[in-house]
């Protein structure tokens, strides 16, 4: 088992990883071009290709965006609409179990930047079903949401002949460095059976005779639009990643002091600003992750902050240590909500285990030339920003209240 | 339920024909050249190849496959496909190696192409012109893989189709129930996968 | 009439497919069945998969790997990576390939490919080399870096007289630069050779390959950009098709009457007369 010599990634990453003869993996070799790029030729670049799309699909929308109540949304439609022009429809997959922080800002998003937004409602006992299923075929609670949030935008593309879906940061080329930024990746199919549904499309699972019909009803929902429609329709899926040099972290502040976005503190991570919209996301399902991987998101988190120098590797080691051992707070509700006994949970669980590498493996080499490079922000003020909503208690919802709306 | 006998003689990529059978659940068994005798009747044969004649009609003559075949072909009528190499040896025979005799049981010869005008082997996409309706293809003039380096010469009256590549040469043969395609059917995707189970279809079986 | 081919290379270190630039980085991109499974949909001709790393570690490719992945595809498929043996292209041949690309174990010992294609038949055989430009002269590298470099019209003389099927040329120079094919390189290769030929190196955009096939009679692997965007091949051949060049078109993915920039990649800012067409 290799770990990078520069990050806290190691050579089971599900994505595949390489590493170079300098030990160093592809995730920062990619990284790099953070710091040898020219970005403003990249932003010229990203203006030609929506200036293309500008007023020329059938309805005035210019493209797509798919948001949630967290991650980039706030700033991949500020980026579009107020310093781009462009007009875009936003699109949110309703991915159940939210926080009512979630759910606040996502009305936020939509009524500060003043677009529209067309948003899936799976009906819960669907989600439910799906779920409990996929978690006892290839031990995963969260496919669903994923296989929700991928195709939903490329539905409603073909529907309303919304060639351009704009998407974030592109999490192969962010984590281990799938693609260069010059590649300019688009969004595939391929990429999302492989890296985003663990190779399990919806349209494989519904050719499995021992699918329960009640499933296969709802699976077709999540069918991706034929190969004609998306010919026809030309749709394509850009990454601004890929044109604007990314910093989630800054990203955020920006838009938590413009656009009053609110974080919501996590127990299996230091990062507030990401996941904050979903009950399970960074708990059960993480928790998960740890299980068969023995990873979890705190990793992801502290390797962004180590490639951009704002941490050492060894405080990295330190927060994952400390993060990825902690309690899954939903657990709990969560099982007897899917109806599984905590027996089964793990029974279940055990199947599943890969190759786990669990941090105390890890060798930590700190050079001086690496610390010195560092830029932690001083003056006592907070790493991470966090609002004190002690009086959001997060609670099992999947519809919005009455006064959201 | 109609079953279908794959000769293998120990030449060419067996896998991709069988993988074409499965695709289309058509039942099929391996007859291999190593077995000591041929007794089994099947519904229909399939004669794939690649590689030389005189070394594929060596291992078939010396096994005793060659007389089965025959028997099978000409005393029950069984129908058989022969693929690339496979279609040439059911001809009478080969200028290949010095010379080879083949099956013989469709009237004609296979010769070289002149390697001094074209690139040889004939490799890649090519189309087939077809010159009389049949039970292979209902499909039109599409394209299908080759990769060979020697073509059949035959009467016209044996011809289904022609593909041009410096000249027309024969591309898809037939004799009564037998049949022969120069091309790679399993490796020419939709259109090629379907001249495999038209032939099923045409021994009885097959799917819509 | 025979066509020009799209060819999908598709380069493995070990179990993992990756992307190549220069011949030194590496990136990853996923599992090989697939990759395979969606260059079946998007049409390709033909598909090159190639282990770099198997004869640095004394290995011949993952055949068990190979033969699983075989089954998603249709098109033929030519498997290579440290292929030295007549018992290695048997077991390649049985799981799955339809060719074997041989580099390095032609440098080392040419005698077993005159076997090999006694036993197998040209037409499985296909003879590959990674070309360097030095001073003004092409030279043939050995991945192994344990065998001098070799003219590259010796090399060529050689491959053609062991009764090589086909030729694969991928240049070193050009590898991942996304700057086009190295025609001056393909000329030379064209012009000394009667077998026909696979250029590889360098292709960065669909106007590529037209200006390859423009020039020069060979088939078109293309990399890295396989993995870019939707429905990759497809877009290649349809802007090809646009160019009235003869390749075999997609069938069920036809953007053949797509405008295209004159990189040939699809361009947005005719959208609006597309939708007024219909």
């Amino acid at each position: 088992m290799k770990v990078c010599s520069r990050c806290l990634y190691s050579s089971n990453h599900p994505f595949g990883i390489v590493f170079d003869q300098e030990g160093v993996c592809s995730g920062c070799r990619v990284h790099e071009e953070k710091d040898n790029l020219d970005w403003e030729v990249r932003r010229e670049r990203l203006s030609q290709i929506l200036d293309g799309f500008k007023n020329r699909s059938k309805t005035n929308y210019d493209c797509i965006i798919p948001v949630s109540g967290g991650k980039d949304s706030y700033f991949v439609v500020d980026t579009v609409k107020n310093k781009f022009g462009m007009n875009p429809l936003l699109v949110s997959y309703n991915t159940h179990y939210n926080t009512l922080i979630g759910i606040r800002n996502l009305q936020n998003l939509k009524t500060k930047f003043g677009c529209d937004l067309m948003q899936l409602n799976i009906n819960p006992n669907s989600a439910r079903g799906l779920a409990k299923y996929t978690f006892n075929k290839f031990g995963s609670i969260y496919w669903h949401n994923h296989a929700g949030a991928t195709v939903f935008p490329v539905q409603l593309a073909v529907k309303l002949k919304i060639p351009l879906i704009v998407w974030g940061l592109h999490q192969g080329v962010d984590q281990v460095g799938m693609f260069s930024h010059l590649d300019e990746v688009e969004m595939t199919r391929k990429y999302r059976k492989e890296h985003d549904l663990m190779g399990f499309e919806p349209e494989d699972l519904f050719k499995d005779s021992k699918c329960p019909s009640h499933i296969k009803e709802e699976l077709k929902k999540y069918f991706y639009p034929s190969d004609q429609e998306i010919v026809d329709v030309q749709v394509r899926g850009i990454f601004l990643s890929n044109y604007i040099r990314w910093d989630s972290k800054t990203q955020h502040e920006e838009m938590i002091e413009k656009y009053d976005y609110h974080t919501n503190k996590q127990a299996r991570t230091f990062n507030p600003y990401e996941d904050g919209h979903s009950l399970i996301y960074n708990n059960v399902h993480d928790h998960i992750k740890y299980m068969k991987f023995g990873y979890s998101k705190v990793l992801d988190h502290a390797v962004q902050e180590i490639r951009l120098r704002r941490m050492s590797r060894a405080d990295g080691v330190e927060l994952v240590k400390k993060y990825s051992n902690k309690k899954a707070e939903s657990l709990g509700l969560f099982l007897s909500y899917l109806n599984i006994s905590s027996h089964v949970f793990s029974e279940i669980l055990v199947r599943f285990e890969e190759d786990r590498v669990v941090l105390k493996d890890y060798e930590i080499i700190e050079s001086k030339q690496e610390k010195n490079k560092l830029n932690l922000k001083k003056n006592g003020k907070k790493y991470f920003l966090t609002n004190d909503f002690s009086k959001y208690e997060p609670i099992m919802h999947s519809y919005y209240k009455g006064i959201y709306l | 339920m109609t079953k279908l006998g794959v000769v293998n003689f120990g030449m060419g990529n067996i896998s991709s024909i069988t993988n074409v059978l499965h695709y289309y659940k058509i039942p099929y068994d391996l007859i291999n050249y190593t077995e000591k005798n041929f007794d089994k009747h099947y519904d229909g044969y399939i004669l794939p190849g690649v590689g030389s004649f005189k070394n594929a009609m060596d291992t078939i003559n010396s096994s005793g496959l060659g007389k089965y075949i025959i028997q099978e072909v000409k005393e029950k009528h069984a129908p058989i496909l022969g693929v690339c190499l496979g279609m040439q040896l059911l001809f009478d025979s080969s200028t290949e190696g010095g010379g080879a005799r083949g099956l013989g049981l469709i009237e004609g010869d296979v010769q070289s192409f002149e390697s001094s005008i074209l690139r040889v082997p004939h490799v890649g996409w090519n189309q087939i012109s077809i010159l009389k309706k049949n039970l292979l293809t209902d499909l039109d003039n599409n394209d299908y893989y080759f990769d060979h380096s020697f073509y059949v010469s035959t009467h016209e009256d044996n011809i289904i189709s022609t593909t041009d590549y410096l000249h027309n040469f024969p591309s898809i043969v037939n004799k009564g129930r037998i049949y022969g395609v120069q091309f790679h059917p399993e490796k020419s995707q939709l259109y090629g996968t379907k001249i495999i189970n038209n032939f099923a279809k045409l021994c009885g079986g097959g799917n819509a | 009439m025979l066509r020009q081919r799209v060819i999908a290379l598709i380069l493995l270190k070990g179990d993992l497919v990756v992307q190549s630039f220069g011949f030194n980085l590496h990136l990853p991109i996923g599992k090989l069945d697939i990759v395979l499974e969606y260059l079946e949909l998007w049409d390709v001709d033909e598909v090159i998969v190639l282990d770099i790393d198997a004869t640095k570690k004394n290995n011949t490719v993952n055949f068990d790997m190979i033969k699983a992945a075989s089954k998603k595809i249709f098109v033929p498929l030519t498997i290579g990576g440290g292929i030295s043996s007549v018992k290695d292209i048997e077991l390649a041949l049985h799981n799955g390939a339809d060719k074997v690309a041989i580099n390095a174990g032609f440098f080392n010992n040419d005698g077993f490919i005159e076997e090999a294609v006694q036993r197998f038949g040209s037409q499985c055989i296909v003879l590959a080399a990674d070309v360097m430009l030095r001073g003004g002269s092409y030279f043939v590298w050995s991945n192994n870096h344990q065998y001098k470099p070799v003219s590259v019209t010796e090399w060529l003389r050689d491959a053609i007289r062991v009764g090589a099927g086909e030729i694969f040329i991928n240049s070193i120079d050009n590898d991942g630069k996304k700057t086009g094919f190295d025609m001056d390189l393909m000329e030379i290769i064209e012009k000394n050779s009667s077998v026909p030929l696979i250029a590889a190196g360098g292709a960065g955009c669909p106007f590529h390959i037209k200006q390859l096939f423009d020039r020069i009679d060979s088939a078109a692997a293309i990399g890295n950009i396989l993995h870019h965007k939707e429905h990759s091949v497809s877009l290649i051949k349809g802007y090809l098709v646009a160019k009235n060049k003869n390749v075999r078109g997609s069938h069920f993915l036809n953007y053949n009457d797509c405008i295209f920039n004159p990189n040939g990649e699809l361009s947005p800012t005719e959208h609006l007369s597309i939708f007024f067409k219909r």
